[in-house]
């Protein structure tokens, strides 16, 4: 069975991965815009609003998910020493933070003419809003620590706390009074949505899935190739030292 | 659909997530634009063959 953790196995396989994934991406977005847009009804409360639901709702989703994406990363880094589980971590806080930053946009946009404001400070946003903090301080504490190591291990630790925050939002609208509804897809005693707008949403839920995976094999990809471009570095910088001292190392012709 | 008095806020919905995703989309190429740069010089330099995960 090929060795997943090896960097070189991994390029290997997101070579063929990639492309595949990136056509399904496309595929589904078409499909599923073409339904959100205009075969699915509007809302006999809502109207044409509603459709701000098929992009708002998959990036909510997408935004929990990437996190527990990382949580899965953060133990392959502190419990197994995953070779890869750091650059796969690395690579997904920003995506998360696209997905987190999507889903307070739109729902302000579809907060506006629903709710009559663009925010308010209740259970639910505010735990969204704190999952972007988060995002954002992720990827500000890989920026700060100069050790890779070091980097990897305080963001592991720092993702596996931020991690409490996942439940809160999602029983955030169960355990206070939110003027955000309550889940209507992944609930007990099934969905309360209509099958009319539950195939768009699933597709677009699908297609926002697709894209994370095609953007996260790239990412870490970009990550493994910033490693072998930090050693050779590293590398011509000691043997650019070490020529004049040792004098074994001399200059080529040019 | 454009009839409806709250077309503008869907139509910004769906501008925002074009613009979001375009976005990851590009960051992620042109990163690996310029490290495939980046590697390919220095391996140049080193006259080390280093698989930039492309070939």
């Amino acid at each position: 069975m090929p060795n997943y953790a090896n960097p070189a196995e991994f390029l290997r396989l997101a070579r063929i991965a990639v492309p595949v994934t990136a056509a399904l991406t496309g595929v589904l977005f078409a499909v599923g815009l073409y339904l959100a847009l205009f075969d699915s009804p509007p809302d006999y409360q809502q109207g044409e609003t509603v459709r701000i639901m098929y992009l708002h709702v998959p990036s909510a989703w997408m935004a929990m998910f990437v996190y527990i994406v990382m949580c899965s990363a953060a133990l392959g880094t502190l419990v197994w020493r995953h070779p890869l589980a750091d650059a796969a971590q690395k690579a997904a806080a920003p995506l998360g933070a696209g997905f987190t930053f999507l889903c307070l946009m739109t729902g302000s946009l579809w907060g506006k003419p629903m709710w009559g404001t663009w925010w308010v400070w209740d259970a639910r946003l505010t735990s969204v809003f704190v999952l972007f903090l988060i995002y954002l301080g992720i990827i500000a504490l890989w920026q700060v620590v100069e050790d890779q190591g070091k980097a990897a291990r305080l963001v592991a630790i720092f993702t596996l706390v931020g991690g409490v925050n996942i439940p809160i939002i999602k029983f955030s609208v169960d355990w206070w009074n939110t003027l955000h509804q309550s889940a209507s897809v992944f609930r007990l005693g099934g969905p309360t949505i209509a099958m009319s707008m539950l195939w768009p949403l699933l597709i677009m839920a699908l297609a926002y899935t697709s894209l994370f995976l095609t953007l996260h094999m790239m990412a870490i990809r970009n990550e493994i190739l910033r490693r072998r471009i930090k050693r050779l570095a590293m590398i011509a910088a000691a043997e650019g030292e070490a020529a004049p001292v040792a004098g074994i190392f001399p200059e080529p012709a040019e | 659909m454009m009839r409806d008095p709250n077309f503008g806020f869907v139509l910004a919905a769906y501008c925002v997530a074009a613009f979001v995703v375009i976005g990851m989309i590009a960051g992620t190429l042109l990163d690996y634009a310029a490290l495939k740069k980046s590697l390919a010089r220095l391996s140049a330099r080193s006259g080390r063959a280093v698989d930039d995960g492309q070939k």
